[in-house]
């Protein structure tokens, strides 16, 4: 049954000197959903690249239906039916969401001008079709997540594509949107399409897949069935040992923070044009030892909110403070000089450069202290990039772009950056997105080391369960208002959260 | 960005061209050794500071080189286009002569023998001949001036006599016009005079209307300037004003007045629009000159002033065309004139400023 | 370093060294195919700079406002942003140089070439920092504001050359000599080389060591590759905008200001044009790397050289050298622009 089969695939970096990929045998069946999971910078990109032609293997074969192929370029990864979706997206931010889609592929009518009005209306037939949601005609950059990523999916059915290939598509959703994607990907393959799915989050995988195969260090160690292993089975082969995975807040529930605070919004608001307010009023205090926790689903002001705090954003009314002080629309410089430390979402772009090498991503914000009169001190930035790339076990050349990293890797560049930073007050903004669950445990353990030293935490989050293992006041976004204030006692439920993020449930 | 990498990389290719430079040019050195004293051929460079498609004068000054080449069979003639950028002249002249081959560098325009000074300070045994030029003396060059203010004031004197005429094309306004493409010396100091002093020779009352037009080319805007000039009553225009010259003529042309052209004979450019013309006769000054040099006659660090006298400057009164345009009695006046210039009975003096 | 880098580097090594190569050999093909006497032509198009002293000195001294205007795109270009303004910057600051030691006779020639040159690029540097300027204050695209205003500049300073400051003694459209105390002292005679090739080096260094050794250097690469990374980072991205262009245009203006010092001792009408087009040439070969530039900018100048000894010796005339330059420019620039696209692409994508 199977019938697309990876052979004894081999693929090494000598950019880096990185086995990425060693004698890796894979192997898809036809209709299933295959999950592939294993620690940052086990392999798993590398060996999707060269089955969609991105890479090619120093070694090994590829069949599919049993005869070989030979897969230069996505160009033939097409012809053969295999699509990707990438672990960064990779969509035209100024075309629309159909222009995307029929990119390089356009209905060859007229010969030279594409007829848009066609192409949405094919565009819209597979998203009846499938049950997406999204306006053929919306432009790509005002979209959120969870809509770019289902332009991708439906670029990949509009070209006909037999095998999906999604590189942790689920990391950057919310758990409404990776539910309508599970939902969409088990029609798919009712529809005879075959699917292979990255991710780091194995109750994902425990759910949908019909089958994993976990990977460490460039090895396959092995393919089960669902029902074959159970999580905890599953981690220790990701990790090759135990991984304490966190089970309640560590907190004492009832806490009581009153008095100081490090930071505070005050009826903060954002309005563009004439139409309703992309925040309205938001008041949020953070005091010493305290992690407040915003929530909301997409759309609702989250990442509007995440601009506003640092620094990157002025505000149409309201004000901030720090340690009383107003600071309200500081430039981020000024942010910086008070030595705030803040993990964005957005870490392509705005938490990284990917053009840059490794050390220079890491140096971009302590920099005072490498240079005197303005010339850099090599010395100490090398001894201070060496021992960052060690606490944060990143691997990769300090020298080299850091777009050579794997994914997981890159978010752990971001974070050993601003970990580094003596303050008290850290903004971080989904800290766990793309890493795997060791990684993502040990950035819990950070965060709550940063309470426990009596610092201030603001966490946004779409992810529930983090928001609910760490905060100790949680705020719900609703519409650009706080629809509540929810203090963490230990009573709290997904439930409860979910009815305010959508809003049947608004506090006054 | 890896920084050791690319500057490795860097000094790689540094040392690699300094490598290969250092091979050719010792291999050079060594390799050329071509003196001079061993042929026993004369050879002549032609500068030209421009081009030589499109103008007359440099046409006339290579003519003039290569005549001398078919005289003599052991002349040889190489001609160098240094083209319009002048900041790069010195440096070609100097190249020229670096080259120690050339025993005379042909040049003209009243720029070169200044750009030819240090040239000639750094290789003192080159010979220069400048024609339409002047400097004080030096002991490497010979340059020719024409009188210009002859010229200018033939053109003049024509001008005038047509603007007081009742040729078809003439007014009652006594105003005639000049349109310079750039100020020089010779122009201020030779040819606008010479044309003002020929207007008042043909009627102390007429006016000269001199305009300039900032550059050699646009002949759009000299045909506006000619425009407004005719409009207030110019109705002979002298142009010198190279490319942009048509522009001029153009306008003339719509509203029926005379266009005078200067240092070469183009009446059939305009049949009935250009009235007169005075010219040079370079190629044989050059001719004549080049043979003096090279027979050793001619006698270095003078400057040499020629005119209608000598037959250098000429007024075009043969041309059928002429004859067409412009009435009996006025040819008969310019006659006079010209062989007034002729016999010495009529001195235009060149200023003093051009003599030393 | 491992291997791998090392491969890296000669392969882009002889990426490099391949298109010159085969631009020498496309300029080679032409004078054969325009030219009567191909075999002498061609010769001397290569041997030619090397022949003499003379020439050797010429070309080194060509080098040296090439270098000066190399740098200036090449840093520029560090920080993302195109300077199509060179031609006018150069322009300008010649002339500053030049009117300024017009008006100091009395001045000491050391201190008075500097003041000279000092006022020079100051000039052209601000003229280069207003197209920084109308970036940041009104999101006017640089490349645009700098070409147009350059191209204005040139205009202008065409007019004080052949109008206000020109010589009236003199037939050629210039500005009078400088005092002969603000000449550079030269060094082959009679070549028009200079010490101003010593400044050239010197200032490539520095720029090297700016660009990669400082903070400033530092913080300005970041605005150029992402600069919403470097400014959520903390960097004062704006000022990284305005500055750049005005220090690319104080190097262009101290290539003008050499020039007019070393080699012209006044300045003449268009006798600095091109070589703000070869600046960008220069950097884009050199890879925008200070260092870099040195080689390529002789590179050019050798190019300029080769043609003007064919043109010397053989029948190639003005036009056919002209072509083959330009031929060998265009050559040059569309491959590394080429590529340039390519990598944006591929980053887009
Ligand atoms: N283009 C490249 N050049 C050099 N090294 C690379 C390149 N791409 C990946 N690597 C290296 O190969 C290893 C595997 O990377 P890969 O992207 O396949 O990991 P991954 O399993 O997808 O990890 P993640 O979960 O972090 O996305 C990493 O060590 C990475 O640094
Ligand atoms: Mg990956």
């Amino acid at each position: 049954m199977a019938y697309l089969t990876m052979e004894n695939i081999t693929r090494f970096y000598r950019d880096n000197h990185v086995l990425a990929n060693s004698n890796v045998d894979f192997e898809l069946r036809r209709n299933e959903i295959h999950a592939l999971v294993g620690e940052n910078g086990a392999g798993k990109t590398t060996l999707m690249k060269i089955l969609y032609g991105l890479e090619q293997p120093d070694e090994g074969r590829i069949f599919l239906n049993g005869s070989e192929v030979f897969i230069r370029s996505p160009l033939d990864a097409n012809r053969y039916g295999i699509g990707m979706v990438h672990q960064h997206f990779r969509l035209i931010p100024d075309f629309t969401a159909a222009e995307n889609i029929i990119f390089g592929m356009e209905p060859k009518r007229r010969l030279f001008f594409l007829n848009r009005r066609e192409a949405e209306e094919m565009v819209r037939s597979i998203s009846d079709q499938f049950g997406f949601d999204v306006d053929p005609s919306a432009v790509v950059k005002n979209m959120t997540v969870g809509e770019k990523q289902q332009v991708e999916i439906m670029r990949m059915l509009y070209r006909n594509d037999e095998t999906l290939i999604l590189d942790e598509p689920t990391s950057v959703l919310t758990g409404r949107q990776i539910e309508s994607l599970f939902y969409t990907l088990k029609k798919l393959t009712r529809a005879g399409k075959s699917i292979i799915l990255i991710t780091h989050k194995l109750n994902e995988v425990l759910s949908i897949a019909d089958r994993v195969s976990v990977m460490r260090q460039g090895k396959v160690k092995g393919t089960y069935r669902r029902g074959e292993v159970d999580k905890k089975e599953l981690s220790q082969l990701i990790f090759g040992r135990d991984v304490q995975f966190f089970a309640g807040r560590g907190v004492s529930s009832g806490h009581k923070f009153a008095g100081k605070k490090i930071f505070e919004l005050k009826n903060v608001s954002i309005r563009s044009g004439d139409i309703k307010p992309l925040l309205d009023s938001i008041c949020l205090s953070v005091s010493p030892g305290e992690i407040v926790g915003v929530t909301g689903a997409a759309g609702n002001g989250l990442r509007e909110l995440e601009d506003v705090v640092s620094g990157l954003r002025d505000l149409s009314g309201g004000q901030v403070f720090y340690h009383g002080e107003d600071i309200t629309n500081f430039s981020v410089h000024k942010f910086r000089e008070k030595g705030f430390a803040y993990v964005p979402a957005d870490r392509m772009k705005r938490g990284s450069s990917l053009q840059a090498s490794l050390k220079q991503n890491l140096i971009i914000i302590n920099h005072d202290g490498f240079s005197r009169f303005g010339i850099l001190n090599r010395r100490r930035i090398n001894s201070f990039v060496s021992k960052k790339l060690r606490q944060f076990s990143i691997d990769g050349n300090p020298d080299l772009p850091l777009h050579l990293l794997s994914g997981g890797n890159i978010q752990k560049t971001v974070l050993a950056r601003e970990l580094s930073i003596e303050t008290d007050f850290i903004i971080f903004s989904e800290p766990t997105w793309g890493l795997d669950s060791a990684a993502g445990e040990y950035v819990y353990k950070k965060i709550r080391t940063h309470r426990d030293k009596g610092k201030g935490v603001l966490l946004f989050s779409s992810n529930l369960d983090e928001i609910l293992g760490l905060a100790d006041t949680v705020f719900v976004l609703f519409h650009g208002r706080i629809a509540g204030r929810l203090d963490n006692d230990g009573s709290l439920t997904k439930e409860l959260v979910g009815t305010y993020m959508l809003g049947l449930e608004i506090d006054e | 960005m890896n920084i050791k990498q690319k500057s490795k990389k860097t000094v790689f290719l540094a040392v690699l061209l300094a490598a290969v430079t250092t091979v050719l040019f010792l291999n050079g050195c060594s390799g050329k050794k071509e003196t001079k004293a061993a042929d026993s051929t004369y050879d002549v460079a032609v500068f030209v500071p421009g081009v030589v498609a499109g103008s007359p004068l440099y046409e006339q000054m290579v003519a003039g080189v290569k005549q001398a080449a078919a005289d003599k069979s052991n002349i040889t003639v190489k001609v160098l286009e240094a083209g319009f950028n002048q900041g790069e002249w010195k440096e070609k002249l100097m190249s020229l002569a670096a080259e120690k081959k050339y025993e005379l560098i042909v040049s003209e325009n009243g720029a070169m023998p200044y750009v030819a000074l240090p040239v000639a300070e750094a290789f003192p045994e080159q010979k220069f001949l400048f024609v339409d030029a002047v400097i004080k003396p030096q002991k490497q060059m010979y340059t020719l001036l024409y009188n210009q203010v002859e010229e200018g004031y033939l053109v003049g004197y024509l001008g005038g006599l047509i603007t007081k005429s009742s040729m078809k094309g003439a007014n009652t306004d006594l105003k005639i016009g000049i349109i310079a493409g750039q100020e020089f010396p010779a122009m201020t100091q030779m040819i606008v005079p010479g044309y003002k002093k020929g207007a008042l020779a043909a009627d102390p009352r007429i006016k000269v209307d001199y305009r300039v037009l900032g550059n050699w080319y646009d002949a759009n805007k000299a045909r506006e300037l000619a425009k407004s000039m005719i409009d207030s009553g110019v109705d002979v225009i002298l142009t010198i004003c190279g490319g942009a010259n048509q522009g001029v003529i153009t306008a003339a042309k719509e509203s029926g007045v005379y266009v005078l052209y200067f240092d070469s004979e183009q009446y059939a450019l305009a049949p009935g629009t250009i009235a007169g013309c005075v010219t040079l006769t370079q190629k044989e000054a050059v001719h004549k000159l080049v043979l003096e040099a090279y027979s050793g006659t001619l006698s270095w660090g003078t400057n040499r002033i020629v005119g209608v006298k000598e037959g250098y400057v000429r007024f075009a009164e043969d041309n059928a065309l002429y004859k067409k345009t412009v009435p009996e009695s006025i040819q008969s006046r310019m006659r006079e004139k010209v062989q007034a210039l002729k016999d010495g009975s009529l001195v235009l003096p060149v200023p003093e400023f051009w003599k030393n | 370093m491992n291997r791998r880098e090392k491969e890296n580097i000669i392969v882009s090594f002889w990426g490099v060294l391949l298109v010159l190569g085969a631009s020498l050999l496309f300029a080679a093909v032409l004078i054969f195919l325009l030219s009567s006497e191909p075999l002498p032509a061609v010769k001397y198009f290569f041997t030619g700079p090397f022949l003499s002293r003379y020439f050797f000195g010429n070309m080194l001294d060509a080098a040296v406002p090439l270098i000066f205007t190399g740098l200036g795109i090449s840093l520029a270009f560090k920080a993302s942003l195109f300077n199509l303004g060179g031609e006018g910057q150069i322009y300008m600051g010649a002339l500053v140089t030049t009117v300024v030691c017009l008006a100091l006779p009395e001045f000491n020639g050391l201190a008075g070439g500097l003041t000279a040159l000092a006022a020079g690029s100051l000039a052209a540097g601000l003229l280069a920092a207003l197209s920084g300027y109308l970036k940041v204050k009104w999101n006017v695209d640089s490349m645009i504001s700098s070409f147009l205003l350059s191209s204005a500049v040139v205009y202008g300073v065409n007019f004080f050359i052949t109008g206000y400051f020109k010589d009236p003694s003199s037939s050629l459209l210039s500005t009078p000599f400088i005092d002969s105390r603000y000449f550079l002292p030269h060094l082959m005679n009679p070549s028009t080389l200079s010490t101003s090739i010593f400044f050239a080096l010197g200032g490539a260094v520095i720029i090297y060591f700016l660009l990669y050794r400082t903070r400033w250097g530092y913080e300005m690469t970041m605005c150029g590759l992402n600069p919403e990374f470097a400014r959520y980072g903390g960097v004062n991205v704006s000022s990284y905008v305005t500055m750049p262009f005005f220090l690319s245009g104080l190097m262009h203006g101290l290539g003008g200001g050499f020039a007019v010092l070393g080699t012209y001792h006044m300045s003449i009408k268009g006798f600095t044009s091109g070589m703000g087009w070869g600046g960008i040439a220069v950097a884009l070969i050199a890879k925008n790397n200070p260092l870099g530039v040195i080689p390529a900018a002789l590179f050019f100048a050798y190019l300029n050289a080769g043609s003007k000894a064919a043109m010397l010796h053989t029948d190639v005339t003005f036009e056919v050298a002209a072509v083959v330059e330009a031929f060998v420019f265009f050559f040059i620039t569309s491959e590394v622009i080429f590529s340039f696209i390519r990598r944006k692409r591929r980053s887009l994508l």
